[in-house]
């Protein structure tokens, strides 16, 4: 709806303008009536970098868009793509190392756009017991981690920046949300985890662990990956989609109290962890090259560490769905073709 | 609203209007100017993460310290790009802060002992580098895209703010013009429009203006004064009309009325005369004015008021009794001249009304002759005189003593009224007349028949001589002046007598004989008496 052919240059456009949403919203509902409301079903993960999708629901953006959505919760961007691959939903919320991950093995799905990105979403905890200070002091640790995710990828970065080889520590593959009574039970020496479960292990667990000073140089970014079946066939409620996020975004730049109110509702969680996770969050509609370049550093890393087997990292390319976000917001898509 | 209030109003508007210009003006001028160093900012960052990215890409083949050396001053220079206070520079810092701690890394790395896990943490490190490096030169390319667009977005509200300024001032000036034709020019029109009503003595005029404002007021004072005015002009017709009816009214009256009156001022100058004076002394009705008492009334009837005039100075009413000869007739008039006195008493004109009384004074002598005494002498007149001399001769015829007729008048009268006028020939008639009767006998008669003709009757006479003893004796009596007007007047007489026998026919012929001796007497030179010897 944004990058409608009439730039509004003044204030005697906006009539034309309004006459003209008022023509293109009666064919777009006409559009709509015919196509009977088709449903877009999206497997969110319960974290704070879903925030836009929780605004651009609680702020009804999706019905102004005309569009119909059904969320499905899920832990981890993994399992919501997963959930996506699997057929049971259209859009799927993932980080960039899943979908690094999946691009070896399929090639039926694509992403649309990246809606948030952080600098300290990850950490790792240790227990204070082990006798970990340093990153340096992780080797031969036990160290939980989420195979696979974003989790794993920011362990071994720490690892290798500060020296450390990856295969010189035990990691346990376990999910986020066990991570806590692994701490506590001693089954590992230290976690690597997103939020919100590392502000539960602080808060929980308080002194007994302690996160590791994140010189870690990992922004990890959050998208929107949807099946290669609706890629083409239903751009248009993809581009709504779209278009209703960059709505919310407007909404979370511009209104940051109300953003954090709807965020510590749908997490169930309190105000200190909204003020403790807020300053590291970017929300920003986009498709960059950087994440064409992460996919690819991501993918050289799973290769050299053998996490995956295959003897070059796939072109990331058609992995990258761009007419969605071209249709919305142009000058957001980076990359050239 | 008054329209001062009005203006002044406006006036506030177009200072508040100008302000408000000016400041946005100034605040639109300022974001252009921000958004154009901001944009600026934008493009050196880019330039600086563009080298950042090709520098990490060829440190890692030799790791020259040049290499090294630019990066370091690449990123000091971005980090420098960076500040300000937008959350997404905050990041975009915090990005570029990190990368050092990277880059150190990666410098290390030559200096580390080659194996297998030094040859994959470089891979690591570089492509880390270069991930972060990428994702810092997406973010500063979308923040250059934003800088642009708010530059734009700047660029446009000031040109915005200037349309919107013109036609504010537009809206001003299209307001005050309003205000001015609508509140002013069209009053002020209407109040034009009734002056000049009124100006044409239209005082039925009104502006009829109900505003509030200034405009308003004057309408109203000036409807109450065409007000005023209307009915002052209905009084002063009212009053002219009434004093136009009195006018001529008294004009009627003095035209209807049998006398001459006419009005002069103190230089004698004829300013009103009534019809019949008109009439009587021919005057142009139209050029009244150019009358003098002189030319209006005729030297002669001029002469017989002149004398009197000076005495008008001191206020008193003068009355003016005469007879005239106009046209053939003799007129015996009675004028009234009636001063005409200024506050100060002083002499602004006079009055005169002359009544005709020439056929009062025909009666009036008529009536004398009817009489048996003369008004103005008290002696018996004609009518008495033949009477009483019928008797006479009857009582002669009978004692046989005879009577004596003498027949009297004054030498010159005619000279003497011309020289005194007729009120001093009266005096001397009645002065002469009064000697007479003082020289005969009481039981003798003296009448006065008519002018300056007198007979006596003389009886019981021993002699006919004894007649002209008492003639002499008149004479005598006459000799001392009569005092007339201040005058010592000389008068007197001529006497004819006639001396009676028992056989007289009648008194007329007596008469007659009187009168032919008193003709003698004239004839002999007069102040004197005859004898008739017939």
């Amino acid at each position: 709806m944004r990058s409608m052919t009439f730039r509004p240059i003044g204030k005697f456009h906006v009539p034309a303008i309004a006459l003209l949403r008022g023509a293109m919203g009666v064919v777009l509902a006409l559009a709509a009536g015919a196509a009977q409301a088709q449903e877009l079903t999206l497997a969110v993960s319960k974290s704070p970098l879903s925030l836009p999708l929780y605004v651009a629901e609680v702020a009804g953006y999706f019905q102004d868009e005309g569009l119909k959505v059904r969320f499905t919760e899920c832990v981890g961007g993994h399992r919501c793509l997963k959930l996506m691959l699997d057929g049971q939903v259209d859009v799927a919320t993932a980080g960039d190392t899943p979908v690094m991950f999946n691009s070896f093995q399929r090639t039926d799905f694509a992403v649309i756009g990246t809606i948030a990105s952080t600098m300290d979403d990850l950490k790792v905890y240790v227990r204070q017991e082990a006798g970990i200070t340093r990153p340096r002091d992780l080797a031969r640790k036990r160290v939980g981690v989420v195979i696979g995710t974003a989790s794993h990828y920011f362990l071994d970065s720490l690892l290798m920046i500060h020296g450390v080889d990856p295969r010189d520590i035990q990691p346990v593959p376990m999910q986020p949300e066990a991570m806590q009574e692994a701490l506590q039970t001693k089954r590992v020496d230290a976690v690597s985890v997103w939020e919100p479960y590392g502000y539960r292990i602080a808060s929980a667990l308080k002194t007994s662990v302690a996160a590791l000073p994140n010189s870690g140089a990992y922004s990890a970014v959050f998208n929107l990956v949807v099946h290669r079946r609706l890629v083409g066939a239903r751009d248009a409620d993809l581009a709504k989609l779209l278009a209703a996020v960059d709505r919310a975004e407007t909404l979370i730049r511009d209104d940051p109290a109300r953003a954090k109110l709807i965020l510590r509702q749908r997490l169930s969680t309190d105000d200190d962890f909204v003020r403790w996770v807020w300053p590291g969050l970017t929300f920003r509609l986009s498709l960059d090259q950087s994440l064409l370049k992460t996919l690819e550093s991501e993918a050289r890393w799973a290769l050299r560490e053998g996490h995956v087997t295959g003897r070059a990292a796939p072109n990331f390319l058609p992995f990258l769905h761009r007419a969605p976000l071209m249709q919305v917001r142009p000058e957001a898509v980076g990359i050239s073709r | 609203m008054r329209v001062q209030t009005q203006l002044r109003i406006t006036a506030g508007l177009a200072l508040v209007v100008v302000l408000a210009v000016a400041i946005a003006s100034w605040l639109a001028v300022s974001a252009d100017h921000r958004a154009e160093a901001e944009q600026d900012r934008a493009r050196n960052a880019a330039r600086h993460a563009a080298a950042l990215l090709l520098l990490t890409q060829e440190y890692p083949r030799y790791f020259e310290p040049r290499v090294a050396q630019q990066w370091r001053e690449r990123q000091v220079a971005l980090l420098q790009d960076l500040s300000g206070r937008r959350h997404d520079l905050e990041s975009m810092r915090q990005s570029a802060g990190r990368l050092p701690l990277l880059f150190d890394r990666l410098s290390e790395l030559p200096d580390e002992p080659e194996n297998a896990f030094s040859a994959r943490r470089s891979d690591f490190i570089v492509d880390q580098l270069i991930n972060e490096t990428q994702g810092l030169a997406d973010s500063i390319y979308r923040w250059s895209r934003d800088a642009a667009a708010e530059g734009q977005a700047a660029t446009e509200r000031f040109r915005w703010i200037g349309i919107v300024s013109l036609l504010a001032v537009l809206g001003l000036l299209v307001g005050q013009t309003f205000v001015i034709v609508r509140r002013l020019l069209g009053p002020l029109d209407r109040i034009e429009r009734a002056a000049r009503r009124v100006e044409r003595g239209d005082f039925d005029a009104k502006v009829g203006l109900a505003s509030e404002d200034e405009l308003g007021r004057v309408s109203r004072q000036f409807d109450a004064m065409t007000a005023t005015l209307h009915d002052r002009r209905a009084q002063l017709l009212a009053e002219m009309a009434r004093r136009e009816a009195i006018e001529r009214r008294l004009t009627d009256i003095t035209n209807t009325i049998p006398a001459l009156v006419g009005y002069f001022d103190a230089a004698e100058r004829l300013e009103f005369a009534n019809g019949p004076a008109i009439k009587l002394f021919g005057l142009d009705r139209a050029r009244l004015g150019d009358y003098t008492m002189r030319t209006a009334l005729g030297d002669p009837l001029y002469a017989l008021h002149a004398p009197h005039l000076p005495r008008l100075v001191e206020g008193g009413k003068i009355l003016i009794e005469d007879r005239i000869e106009i046209k053939g007739h003799l007129m015996h008039f009675q004028a009234h001249l009636v001063p005409d006195l200024g506050e100060g008493g002083e002499l602004k004109g006079f009055y005169a009304m002359t009544f005709d009384v020439t056929a009062l004074k025909l009666a009036e002598e008529r009536m004398s002759l009817l009489a048996r005494v003369d008004t103005l002498t008290e002696l018996p007149n004609r009518r008495q005189f033949e009477e009483r001399l019928a008797e006479a001769m009857a009582r002669s015829r009978r004692t046989r003593r005879p009577i004596a007729l003498m027949y009297l008048d004054i030498d010159h009268f005619k000279g003497i009224n011309d020289s005194l006028g007729h009120q001093g020939g009266d005096l001397v008639l009645q002065e002469f007349a009064r000697r007479l009767r003082a020289s005969v006998r009481t039981t003798d008669t003296v009448a006065r028949l008519a002018g300056d003709e007198f007979v006596i009757v003389l009886e019981g006479l021993n002699v006919g001589q004894e007649a002209e003893g008492v003639a002499q004796k008149i004479i005598d009596a006459m000799t001392p002046p009569v005092r007339v007007q201040g005058r010592m007047l000389d008068v007197t007489t001529s006497i004819g007598i006639v001396v009676s026998g028992a056989d007289e026919p009648d008194g007329a012929t007596l008469t007659a004989r009187a009168d032919d001796a008193l003709y003698r007497a004239k004839r002999a030179g007069r102040n004197r008496f005859a004898v008739s010897t017939l």
